[in-house]
């Protein structure tokens, strides 16, 4: 007898054709359908419209959320350059806060403020001389009648004098007429006693103003002369504040503002922004100007009211320390409104700067996002201020509000409070760290890149139809016809009728195995021939190719092979149908479920939208094997993914073949 | 193909065990060319099992089953080309209907000629066309029937075909199976009923729990040298006198007057001259028939074992 040595059985596989064709031909036309609608529609839509207002709106959503990061993180930076700084300020003060400099600073206040004085004093004596010396000219003015009158009256009585007849009588002797004589001895008396009657009045009147009108000509004299002594005053001051700034708050300014370059690169950004903030000597007027914002007020104004009393403590003999209290009791809220405004300012003019954001723009660029796109999304210095701000409040916010929430134990300990704050800092500030302005455009390019990789189109026909969709009504497939091939007709009983005409169990392994893989490889050739066909019709913009689509296909028939290889396994194993599609079917449905499920925490979900929980289930499902992302970048993972996919198969398939062979059965 | 004359089937110290008691055990069985072998017990006996072994379906704990001189589990497809097999259930392929099935076969059995399946279709009035799934039990058999006889193959194993057939349909199936004896084929065939083993069958075998109790000779059990006849009297008289004559009885019924004899066949005329004098009611004979010769088995070892 010769030895059959054959494997294929021509009549079991058209048995098994005409078995499962219906089904098989069923399977096929509505995979095929579904796929050309899938492409056609997605592919005749305006899908790559909605893809590039998918894109504009994330990358809108990315820039914004850098542009918060970084704003956070730029406050964040000011904010310590700005402890560092009235740390510093504070530390200097106090070490030049000396009893010697107050005793200097005292003994040269007073003598200016006695200089003034003693100036001022001099001013107005003078004038109320002046003042007195004119009300007396005006009274003597104002009484020339009744001296007249005082003077005819005294003149008279002194000409029937005897005197007055001897002179007369001794002129009349020098030849004078008598009449001559009289009007020469008159007018000496006239002379005389207007002299004598003039200055009593005048005296008269010196004593009566004196008396009644100097205090009012006092305040007169002050009245008018207070620019004057007002002027004298501010002198006086402004020495006296020149002397103190020069003295304390110049030393302290200059070793506070050199600590911030300890701390800060020149040329960083940080330091920049601390500058800014703290605008020593006005330098950064002109940026707040620039960008027409009010000029902040004078970073240090506060301290001096503190530093001063600070100084005349050293009266009490005591150092006093208001300074140091305020700044580290009080200040906080002012150093954030402050870092705030300037963060938020500088933020909006970085990113308003063109040659910034010509860097963003040539990063976009490549992403088909142009400057007019770029424009409309509205990332102008109002804007950007806005954002910015908003975002720094936002986060200080909640720091302030997970600090309230510091249980009250922990509050009455100082260190421990510190570390509590600390702590809620950090971990708050763990989402933005990194997120440097300077690295801004980086950033959100790493964000794009992600995102370019999204082919909507791709996406849509590789991960979605062929991974999920498409791979549903095959694997139904599978499952239904590997069951009915070999544990359907042990069930049943209708394999003795194949079993009992000299077929042998090998040849039945066989050629239901080439059944299964040969219908569906032939399936998936005319999906291939579908897919490409359609992709021919539509008209997409995308990163596929006839050749990738080919690859597709390809990758999901391996998939399904795979798939396959574990259902005929089951139903070689089992002599009851009801168990080989139980645990074959049920293992591949879970597949399918989990690769749906583990879309949505997939990488090809943009981050925004993405559930990274539920990338789990990519884990622990064979379909993940089939590497579309790779085939649609070309990478070439795919390639050893299959070839474990193929290796899965042909394992099913051949232990299943083997256990076929050993077992009993009921036929 | 040369065929073994003796022991064409052979079965030695066949063991497959289920577990639980169940399966066969130790069984020795020997058919040779041109037998017709019948295997009865009750369900869950072994039967089924004892033909799975035969044709290689099961694989036996101990012991082998031989076709041909060939083992059945190694030789599973060439065993297959000498038999033609009817299983005990009937499912058929996924296929439309009765011709697409025989076609089929056909093709699996490299048949070229169906004019022998034609003819057996004409004469168990089969309707082949008929939808696979609508056939009722008996056209499943029938067509289950023809697929394994059309390949002419020498030997012809059935597991329990007439179950389920009407009476008439079962004495056209028997018919068939019995002129494929006559044309020389080996029959193996088991069945859970005496009557329809006892006569077709050249030697049956009865299995119970999956042992072999006794495989009876179907020559010898038709072909008795005694018989029995059961005779009834009208009168005590006759009775009593037919009683007390020297035929060997061996039952009686007093009450109603009757009585069992056994008799050689060749004394028959004797019985009937005596019986001429008596006044006779009825006479019948009481046939040996397989069931009580299982039954006299049966109780025989169950008397051994007490």
């Amino acid at each position: 007898m010769k030895k059959n040595k054959r494997l294929f059985s021509k009549a079991l596989f058209k048995q098994s054709c005409k078995a499962n064709g219906v089904m098989w031909a069923i399977i096929t036309v509505a995979v095929c359908f579904m796929l050309s609608c899938v492409m056609l529609i997605s592919g005749t839509s305006n899908i790559s419209a909605v893809k590039d207002g998918v894109q504009d709106t994330i990358i809108q959503e990315l820039i914004t959320s850098e542009i918060k990061k970084s704003s956070v993180n730029l406050c964040d930076s000011t904010l310590k350059g700005e402890k560092e700084f009235d740390n510093n300020f504070v530390l200097k003060f106090n070490e030049l806060n000396t009893k010697e400099n107050a005793e200097e600073f005292n003994s040269y206040k007073n003598q200016k403020t006695q200089e003034a004085y003693l100036e001022g004093t001099t001013l107005v004596t003078n004038k109320v001389t002046e003042k007195i010396t004119n009300a007396v000219t005006q009274r003597v003015l104002e009484e020339s009648n009744a001296i007249q009158q005082e003077v005819l009256e005294a003149v008279t009585q002194d000409m029937s004098s005897q005197e007055a007849q001897t002179q007369i009588a001794t002129l009349m002797g020098e030849g004078k007429t008598q009449q001559e004589a009289i009007e020469i001895v008159k007018a000496n008396y006239v002379l005389e006693e207007t002299e004598r009657i003039k200055n009593n009045h005048i005296n008269a009147a010196k004593q009566d103003i004196l008396l009644n009108k100097k205090d009012q000509f006092t305040l007169e004299a002050k009245e008018e002369l207070k620019d004057e002594l007002d002027a004298l005053n501010a002198s006086t001051e402004e020495d006296v504040t020149n002397k103190f700034k020069e003295m304390y708050v110049i030393p302290c300014y200059e070793y506070a503002a050199n600590s911030i370059k300890t701390l800060y690169n020149e040329e960083s950004s940080e330091y920049k922004v601390t500058m800014l903030t703290i605008n020593p000597n006005h330098v950064a007027d002109s940026e707040y100007t620039k960008n027409n914002e009010v000029i902040p007020s004078e970073y240090i104004e506060d301290f001096s009211s503190y530093m001063l009393s600070d100084v005349t403590s050293w009266e009490d003999n005591v150092q006093g320390y208001t300074l140091k209290d305020y700044v580290e009791n009080s200040r906080e809220d002012f150093i954030i409104s402050r870092a705030s405004q300037s963060c938020s300012m500088a933020v909006g003019a970085k990113l308003t700067d063109a040659s910034y954001k010509q860097e963003i723009l040539d990063i976009l660029k490549d992403y088909k996002v142009s400057e007019e796109t770029y424009d409309g999304m509205g990332f102008d210095y109002t804007n950007v201020h806005k954002i910015s701000y908003e975002s720094i409040v936002e986060f200080q916010n909640k720091y302030n509000y997970e600090v309230s929430l510091i249980n009250d134990d922990i509050k009455s300990n100082n260190e421990q409070y510190l570390q509590e704050k600390n702590k809620i800092h950090d971990e708050l500030f763990i989402d933005v760290a990194g997120s440097l302005l300077d690295k801004l455009p980086e950033n959100v390019s790493d964000g794009i890149n992600e995102l370019g990789t999204m082919d909507l189109y791709g996406l849509i026909v590789g991960s979605i139809f062929f991974k999920m969709a498409g791979l549903l009504l095959p694997i139904i497939y599978v499952i239904m016809c590997s069951n009915s091939l070999i544990a359907g007709q042990v069930d049943t009983g209708s394999m003795a009728y194949i079993l009992s005409t000299s077929t042998r169990r090998k040849e039945v392994t066989f050629t239901q195995a080439l059944y299964l893989i040969g219908s569906l490889f032939l399936m998936f050739v005319l999906t291939t021939i579908t897919s490409c066909v359609c992709f021919a019709i539509a008209d997409v913009t995308t990163d596929l190719t006839y050749g990738k689509i080919i690859l597709i296909n390809l990758g999901a028939f391996v998939t399904l092979f795979a798939i396959s290889g574990i259902n005929y396994l089951t139903s070689c194993y089992f002599d009851r149908s009801k168990k080989a599609m139980a645990l074959g079917g049920g293992i591949s449905m879970f597949f399918l479920v989990a690769t749906m499920l583990g879309l949505f925490g997939s990488p090809v979900i943009p981050s925004v939208v993405r559930i990274s929980a539920l990338n789990n289930f990519n884990y622990v499902s064979l379909i993940s094997l089939f590497d579309v992302v790779s085939i649609l970048n070309c990478g070439t993972e795919w390639i050893y993914k299959l070839l474990i996919l193929v290796a899965i198969g042909l394992v099913g398939y051949l232990i299943g073949s083997i256990k076929f062979q050993k077992k009993d059965l009921p036929l | 193909m040369e065929l073994k004359e003796k022991g064409l089937i052979e079965i030695k110290n066949l063991t497959k065990d289920y577990g639980n008691s169940r399966g066969i055990f130790d069984i020795n069985f020997s058919i040779n060319k041109g037998e017709m072998i019948g295997f009865v017990g009750t369900n869950g006996s072994g039967k089924t099992t004892t033909i799975r072994s035969i044709l290689g379906f099961i694989k036996p704990n101990e012991g082998a089953a031989y076709v041909n001189g060939m083992e059945s589990w190694k030789n599973q497809d060439k065993i297959a080309k000498l038999v033609g097999y009817v299983p005990g259930e009937i499912a058929f392929p996924d296929l439309k209907t009765g011709v697409n099935f025989l076609k089929s076969q056909a093709e699996y059995k490299n048949i070229k000629d169906l004019s022998y399946a034609d003819s057996l279709i004409k004469e168990l009035q089969l309707d082949p066309k008929a939808n696979l799934k609508r056939m009722s039990k008996g056209m499943k058999q029938k067509t289950a029937l023809v697929a394994a006889l059309m390949a002419d193959a020498p030997i012809i194993i059935l597991d329990e075909p007439t179950t389920g057939l009407d009476p008439l349909m079962r004495d056209a199936f028997l018919n068939i199976i019995k002129r494929e004896h006559q044309k020389g084929k080996t029959i193996f065939m088991s069945s859970h009923m005496f009557n329809e083993m006892e006569e077709t069958c050249d030697r049956v075998a009865l299995v119970s729990n999956g042992h072999i109790i006794d495989v009876a000779d179907m020559n010898e059990i038709r072909n008795r040298k005694t018989s029995e006849f059961k005779i009834e009297f009208n009168d005590k008289e006759s009775f009593e006198k037919f009683r007390n004559s020297k035929f060997k009885i061996i039952r009686i019924q007093e009450k109603y007057n009757q009585v069992t004899i056994q008799i050689d066949k060749n004394d028959i005329n004797i019985l009937f001259k005596d019986l001429k004098e008596l006044n006779v009611k009825f006479i019948s004979e009481v046939k040996y028939t397989l069931e009580r010769h299982f039954k006299e088995i049966m109780e025989e070892k169950g008397n051994e074992k007490e």
